[in-house]
């Protein structure tokens, strides 16, 4: 009986080794790792729903255009005119690319004719509100950029986005030209 | 038969004692390796949502043969952000041990810290 237990212990071992520890036993509490502190500066607290960085011109809220269509929809005015603003009020910004991009709902192809008109109903746009057409251009990306998880609705509500990218941009100018 | 008890303790302790250390350390210097561009994701999306702050616990895997970083998810996910998840996730995606470690190793809790440097 003694002999018999003491197989079954010794197979019992045998087995834990081979199997894999995971199929066996549950996992091993680990310890976790230092903690990554991140920090970065945050803008200013304020009205302002566009903000400039050093890359892009920032919104903080989406421009909107009718469904499946390239107008923009009236709603959306004021956070393009405060590019507009954003934009004579820094001339250094010479080159500006209005960016469109969809989510993956729909054909590929549709969704980069779609956001390449988008994005040039936003430049023509800021142009009729002042902005030198010289200092801007049109680009649809449809769904290849995407900023967030496809596989969640949340993730396309954040890739259905119209961005300005700062292209090229001089020297600060200090003196502000109406244009 | 307490020998073979002593056997199977030891294997059975053998599993619960975790990573191997040095490659322990290697997964830390690669993932201090990432928090640049990973303060840069915050960064961004600081401009976009200035409220944005929070705990993240990430879990991983990386590949015994590859040495690549995968099946990264969120076990906590504070900022609730889809663009910074996102962008986080797409950072870690591109880490890799110089040296694979022969055996897939499960990481289950990277916290990381979000917080604004200014009130």
């Amino acid at each position: 009986m003694r002999r018999m237990r003491a197989r079954w212990l010794w197979a019992l071992s045998i087995g834990i080794a081979g199997a894999g520890c995971s199929a066996i036993m549950p996992a091993a509490k680990q310890d976790p790792f230092p903690v990554m502190n991140v920090t970065a500066e945050r803008p200013p607290p304020g009205p302002d729903k566009v903000i400039l960085t050093p890359s892009n011109i920032a919104i903080t809220d989406k421009v909107q255009f009718e469904l499946g269509k390239a107008d923009l929809k009236p709603m959306s005015f004021p956070l393009l005119d405060e590019v507009v603003t954003v934009m004579k009020a820094n001339p250094q910004i010479e080159l500006v690319e209005i960016g469109g991009h969809t989510d993956i709902t729909g054909g590929a192809d549709l969704n980069r004719r779609l956001s390449q008109a988008r994005a040039e109903s936003v430049m023509k746009y800021l142009a009729a509100k002042g902005i030198k057409a010289s200092r801007l251009t049109a680009k649809g990306f449809g769904p290849d950029v995407p900023v967030a998880d496809n596989a969640y609705p949340d993730g396309q509500e954040a890739n259905r986005r119209v961005e300005f990218l700062i292209v090229k941009q001089g020297p600060k100018k200090t003196v502000v030209k109406d244009e | 038969m307490s020998k073979h008890l002593a056997i199977a303790a030891l294997l059975v302790s053998g599993c619960a004692s975790g990573t191997d250390p040095k490659i322990r350390n290697e997964i830390g210097a690669k993932l201090s390796s990432a928090q640049t561009p990973i303060q840069a994701c915050y960064q961004n999306q600081l401009y976009v949502n200035r409220k944005l702050r929070g705990m993240y616990v990430v879990q991983l895997a990386v590949n015994g043969e590859s040495g690549a970083f995968t099946d990264i998810s969120l076990r906590r996910d504070e900022p609730a952000d889809p663009v910074l998840r996102f962008c986080v996730i797409a950072q870690l995606a591109k880490l890799r041990l110089d040296k694979p470690p022969g055996k897939r190793i499960e990481v289950d809790s990277i916290p990381i810290k979000f917080e604004p440097s200014n009130p």
